[in-house]
């Protein structure tokens, strides 16, 4: 059973209008990047499990209004799964944004629990909710975010050094400086100044180092499986 | 005002129960949910206190029986259509709360020779009422006549049941069957349209919402009969000429001009409709039911409609809910509520409200 990408709207409209299709698990990503990602990263989920984005809300409190919406409104799904960036914070605090965010709106979510580092189990309205904070941490770079596993899976295929990583942090940052901006860096500018595009990198990865992509997106391989063991087939 | 409702046991509704009802309540779901026939348990609800339709088309459960099929169904032959599964051998049961301590239980009968309905209202002794005679039951004594007033008297049935009595009586259910026969609903309304000069608010839905240059209505002889026209500055055309969305809008403001204190059964409001008309149209019954306080019911397959409700509801501050409905295989009738914060969450996730049941 392959992902069913719930945006662009427009493109999904004839196969949800045509076919009954029924969702076993959602998966709510901060942007379309990263549901992007996601789905080609993950490989088969083995479950109906859909993938949409909330239009790049980056706010834990906001995020945590569109999944208290999905947890109130669903009758089906058998789990949510939340994937944010790690952004400058700990993963266990982002984590903790988004149940806080939830009871705020009045869902019960039970107590956060880690699978991992960065993978939390919670639960919304009597059903797993699974929140993998995307980023790594060993990367030298201010804000943590998806792309973070995109210059990992580079590193890992041989075609980008750590040191490059942190040269080019370092230097964004000095012009950041200059131009009297904010010389806040993370994985995205280093990708963009570098000329390359994160979903189109991917791609080319798969094809060649498959292996090395699927280590370096680890986190969200866990997630989906999570959702698989907690959706029964 | 209509606060909750259960059905038991109705065309397709085996079960269902339906809460934190509002001024405007839309009932959205694929075909077959059951949409129609929470807006018809209602209409049936409504013939305990009033049997003969409002729109002109005779007696409601006769209605009831024969408006998809036309096949000429009566309570002696035919009734069981109107029971889920067609096994009229448990009574179907509509519960209405009006308010607290304000519920009003309503059964249809099979087991009689004529249709009956019987009012439970909490503090009072049950009534049982017989359409075939027209006179009203204490359901104890069985065959025993009392007339109403002397029944409510010797039962001491309060102001609230009054009340619900008035907001019954006064429910009309508008659907698509009435623009193949329009001139009933014309007969029924149009002469206390005029009586009030409400025909002005049928004029301005026309004008503004169906860009037509409309300057009255009138009647005119056309055909040796008298029938009801739109003056245009040129010429004149009848009614029964104009577009199937400008004669359903007429029929709904018409009903809604006229309603009060009640409730309004629309199915499918925006049945031939563009969206220019449909604004004008739902606009125009939004103020009706603020001023007259007619709680307004809709079943619908338009998500523009559900937005302009929404929209609309909010610039005359009356509540609007939506409630997407779905039924299980064995007839259980689930409802849930969409608020408009919700219907915007799950559009920016890319999930059409029309296709909850994907989750």
């Amino acid at each position: 059973m392959p992902f069913l990408q719930l945006k662009p709207a427009e493109e999904l409209f004839l196969k949800i209008a045509r076919d009954l299709m029924r969702l076993d698990a959602l998966v709510l990503c901060e942007g379309a990047r990263d549901a992007e990602l996601l789905k080609l990263v993950a490989g088969e989920p083995g479950i109906r499990l859909g993938i949409t984005d909330c239009g790049g809300i980056r706010e834990v409190y906001e995020i945590g209004r569109y999944v208290a919406a999905l947890a109130r409104l669903s009758r089906r799904l058998r789990s949510l799964g939340v994937l944010v960036n790690a952004d400058e914070y700990k993963p266990v605090e982002r984590a903790d944004g988004i149940v806080r965010s939830l009871r705020e709106h009045g869902i019960e979510t039970g107590d956060l629990e880690p699978i991992s580092e960065d993978l939390f189990r919670a639960q919304v309205e009597g059903r797993p909710l699974i929140i993998c904070v995307a980023g790594r941490m060993d990367l030298p770079v201010d804000g943590h975010c998806i792309e973070d596993h995109v210059l990992m899976a580079l590193i890992s295929a041989g075609e980008l050094e750590l040191d490059d990583v942190k040269r080019l942090s370092e230097e964004l940052r000095r012009v950041a400086l200059i131009r009297q901006a904010s010389p806040k860096v993370d994985a995205k500018d280093i990708l963009d100044v570098m000329g390359l595009d994160p979903v189109m990198e991917v791609r080319r990865l798969l094809s060649s180092r498959p292996g090395d992509v699927r280590r370096a997106f680890s986190k969200l391989v866990r997630l989906v499986k999570e959702l698989r063991g907690t959706t029964p087939r | 005002m209509l606060k909750a409702l259960k059905i038991y046991r109705f065309k397709g509704v085996r079960e269902f129960e339906l809460s934190d009802l509002t001024d405007i309540n839309i009932l959205i779901g694929r075909n077959n949910v059951g949409k129609s026939s929470v807006l018809e348990a209602l209409y049936l609800a409504s013939a305990a206190f009033e049997l003969e339709d409002p729109l002109g088309r005779g007696d409601k459960i006769t209605y009831l029986l024969n408006r998809r099929g036309e096949r000429g169904l009566t309570w002696e032959r035919g009734k069981e259509a109107l029971w889920y599964g067609y096994d009229d051998s448990e009574a179907i049961r509509i519960e209405l709360e009006l308010g607290r301590d304000r519920i009003i239980d309503i059964w249809l009968r099979g087991d009689h020779e004529h249709p009956s309905i019987s009012l439970e209202p909490g503090s009072t002794e049950p009534i049982l009422f017989c359409r075939h005679c027209q006179m009203y039951y204490h359901q104890a004594r069985w065959g025993q006549a009392v007339p109403l007033e002397s029944v409510m008297k010797k039962a001491a049935m309060d102001k609230v049941v009054l009340e619900s009595m008035e907001f019954f009586k006064g429910m009309a259910f508008i659907d698509t069957t009435l623009l193949r026969n329009i001139k009933r609903a014309e007969e029924k309304l149009w002469t206390p349209l005029l009586m009030e000069r409400l025909d002005k608010l049928v004029l301005e839905v026309l004008k503004t919402g169906y860009n037509l240059p409309i300057e009255d209505l009138t009647y005119a002889y056309f055909g040796g009969m008298v029938q009801l026209v739109a003056k245009l500055p040129l010429t004149s055309i009848r009614v029964d000429d104009l577009g199937d969305g400008a004669r359903y809008a007429i029929v709904m403001v018409m009903a809604a001009a006229l309603a009060k204190n009640t409730a309004l059964l629309i199915e499918e409001p925006e049945s031939h409709q563009h969206p220019g008309g449909l604004a004008r149209t739902l606009d125009m019954l939004l103020t009706l039911a603020e001023k007259n306080r007619t709680q307004i019911f809709m079943s619908t397959h338009s998500i523009e409609l559900v937005r302009l409700t929404e929209a609309i509801g909010r610039e005359k501050g009356l509540g609007v809910a939506t409630f997407f409905l779905e039924r299980d295989e064995e007839g259980h009738v689930d409802a849930r509520r969409i608020r408009p914060s919700d219907r915007q969450l799950l559009a920016d996730m890319g999930l059409d409200v029309r296709f909850l049941d994907m989750i």
